[in-house]
């Protein structure tokens, strides 16, 4: 194994390759933080590009742009509610909140400082357990997705920061829409009122239009009336500072957003809502996570990195990528003749350890740019909210657009908008919609292809080992709010 | 909240500026619209391929469909019962508000129509006006960093082909 470190840096510190390198981290940076582009698509655009590059130059590139892209997600996600990736709009949950207190920076530094170190800690299980990450992930079948569905939706209960109710309507409106399209299994139509509906409601339009078009429309509300500038204080001291304080829920955060990425299909945002609900759940200030909890921030942005590292473990231990942009990386390699899976480790060393040895030296320069370019992107909010309600309108737009070439993307980012701005004022927020959005398929599918193998019997999913345990954490995640009042009224009368 | 135009007599300034309505009453208008969209749903739901399996086509369609009118008349409920101690649902600048949602819903046929660069000329502006800018410099500035971005990055670098 040290042979190949040494191998592979002395082939990361060639020019080529630490260009491509820097290459990749700006324009992940790029990428990410337009709203609607994601890591996958700016990896897909750019691959034609890597074809006259050297094969370690072109892998390298592409990896730092999928780990720069998923960091650069939070910046719009805390400046102006406005995420650039799907798992940033966690981020934005408290990050946002933040910047409206002034706090800005604070939010940002967080989000690099817990980015880079969930980055670090999952590069670290990544090198150590990837083969057999991945030979384990590999047993999950049907009856576990449907189960991990499940527990990703258990966290309602935990993310709602107005009543039960209100958030179980914004829930089960999001899972009620998301069967709009193709059946997963019988191909049968579904509410298709409109031929461009076949595949369903397009996921990241939506999410910028619940997120990024609403918060627009509260802009237009609140008119030129100026806002507070963000306060300086974006010490590195300051930031290391919140980090050690934090770093239970960042290494925590990290581990799960690295096991969470290696499972095929379940990806970042899934990583950092199961995240963020756990940290939610076992912080002090709990109850403060959504009004600008800095230790939300850094759950949610540790997880989503460190996802990126899990996503790469089953890509080089067995072929099988662990999100879409791991599956773009895999069209990246094989262009360059190169097959993923274990033979990789023995025919060609040199590229997984390449890969270790970039994810390694670009994230010091990605917690750079990001460092350095925190008083930069805070004083774009100094700059008057109604041309930054237009920017953010037109850039969601475009980006919305740039998912297909078609305007009807753009329409639906700006219905979601308008219904995500009518249900604010009713105070059902956009999290549990994002949350049906993204497992609502998962979890439907999932449950019926786990039925047809077990012949309708329910028995069949719970007598899965991994699937039982998973069912189980959900349940005791619906009733952990109930379990402190439960507690001290037993302490009560005992007394 | 007071209009920004002081030319406005006073009496205006805020009728015009700021809808309130009790809280009550707008959750019980969301409860209806949701109530309304999982009615639909559900109606629809029923037309669909029973299927021979315990969950198939029709199935979970149903159930969340249910479920969206069961909890909207729940929360209905709770609100007419907590009436009193509800916050008003306040809109400030409405009628800006409203014209800037339906520019928004209108920006995709109009780039259908007439193509982006002209619409985002004429639309960047007065949806900057409508967010509150009274500046041509800072309109026409913002006008020209949009369509340069749209140019330049979705069109040059990214190769996303503009209407």
């Amino acid at each position: 194994m040290l042979d190949h470190f040494a191998t592979a840096i002395g082939l990361v510190f060639g020019v080529q390759v630490l260009l491509a390198l820097a290459a990749g981290v700006l324009i992940g940076y790029v990428v990410g933080a337009i709203p609607g582009l994601t890591s996958s698509i700016g990896m897909a655009l750019l691959i034609p590009f890597t074809f006259g590059l050297d094969p370690i130059a072109a892998i390298v590139m592409l990896v730092t742009i999928y780990m720069a892209a998923d960091y650069a997600g939070g910046i719009p996600a805390i400046l102006v509610n406005a995420p650039g990736q799907p798992a940033a709009a966690v981020t934005a949950f408290d990050g946002f909140p933040l910047t409206r207190r002034g706090e800005a920076a604070t939010a940002l530094n967080m989000s690099i400082m817990a980015s880079a170190a969930g980055a670090l800690i999952s590069i670290a299980l990544l090198v150590v357990s990837a083969q057999a990450m991945a030979t384990a992930a590999l047993a999950f079948g049907a009856a576990e997705y449907f189960a991990l569905a499940v527990v990703g939706l258990s966290l309602i209960a935990v993310l709602s920061t107005s009543g039960t109710v209100r958030a179980l309507v914004g829930l089960v409106f999001g899972l009620t829409i998301v069967t709009i399209g193709l059946d997963p299994l019988s191909g049968a139509s579904r509410f298709i009122f409109d031929r461009k509906l076949i595949d369903g409601i397009p996921f990241l339009p939506a999410l910028i239009g619940l997120f990024a078009m609403s918060e627009v429309l509260v802009m237009i509300e609140q008119g030129a009336r100026g806002h507070g500038a963000s306060r300086p204080d974006s010490r590195v001291s300051t930031s290391l500072g919140n980090v050690w304080r934090y770093r239970t829920t960042i290494g925590r955060s990290a581990v799960i957003g690295y096991v969470i990425g290696v499972i095929p299909g379940a990806g970042a945002a899934i990583a950092s809502l199961v995240s963020y609900g756990i940290a939610k759940r076992l912080s002090p200030q709990g109850e403060s996570f959504g009004t600008g909890n800095l230790e939300g921030v850094a759950a949610s942005e540790a997880a989503n990195n460190a996802a990126v590292s899990g996503a790469i473990a089953p890509l080089l231990a067995l072929g099988v990528p662990g999100s879409a942009s791991a599956a773009v990386l895999i069209g990246g390699l094989m262009i360059q003749g190169l097959q993923p899976g274990p033979l990789l480790f023995t025919t060609n060393p040199e590229v997984p350890y390449s890969i270790f040895v970039a994810l390694l030296v670009g994230l010091p320069i990605m917690v750079a740019i990001g460092m350095f370019g925190v008083p930069l992107w805070v004083r774009l909010t100094e700059i008057p909210r109604p041309a930054i309600a237009t920017v953010v309108a037109s850039v969601a737009m475009l980006g919305a657009y740039s998912q297909a070439n078609d305007s009807f993307e753009v329409l639906v980012c700006c219905v979601f908008g308008v219904i995500g701005y009518g249900l604010r004022k009713a105070d059902i927020q956009p999290a549990p919609i994002i949350l049906a959005l993204v497992l609502g398929d998962m979890l439907e599918a999932n449950l019926r292809r786990a039925l047809i193998t077990g012949n309708d019997d329910v028995m069949f999913i719970l007598g899965k080992p991994i699937a039982a345990v998973l069912l189980g954490l959900a349940a005791i995640v619906l009733l952990s709010p109930l379990l402190p009042r439960r507690l001290s009224k037993v302490k009560e009368g005992r007394q | 909240m007071h209009d920004p135009d002081p030319r406005r007599p006073a009496a205006m300034r805020d009728s015009v500026s700021r809808l309130e309505m009790p809280g009550y009453v707008y959750d019980l208008l969301v409860c209806a619209v949701l109530g309304a969209v999982g009615a639909w749903f559900f109606v629809n739901a029923l037309a669909l391929p029973p299927g021979r399996r315990m969950v198939d086509t029709p199935t979970v369609p149903l159930i969340a469909s249910a479920l969206l009118m069961l909890l909207c008349l729940t929360q209905a409920a709770i609100s007419v019962t907590t009436r009193r101690a509800l916050a008003p649902v306040i809109a400030e600048r409405p009628v800006q508000v409203a014209i800037a949602a339906a520019a928004m819903l209108l920006f995709p046929a109009l780039i259908d129509r007439f193509g982006y660069y002209p619409v985002a000329a004429l639309w960047l502006p007065l949806f900057g006006w409508l967010a509150g800018s009274r500046s041509l410099v800072g309109l026409a500035a913002v006008t020209l960093v949009v369509l340069a971005l749209a140019r330049g990055v979705f069109e040059m670098i990214l190769g996303t082909p503009l209407p």
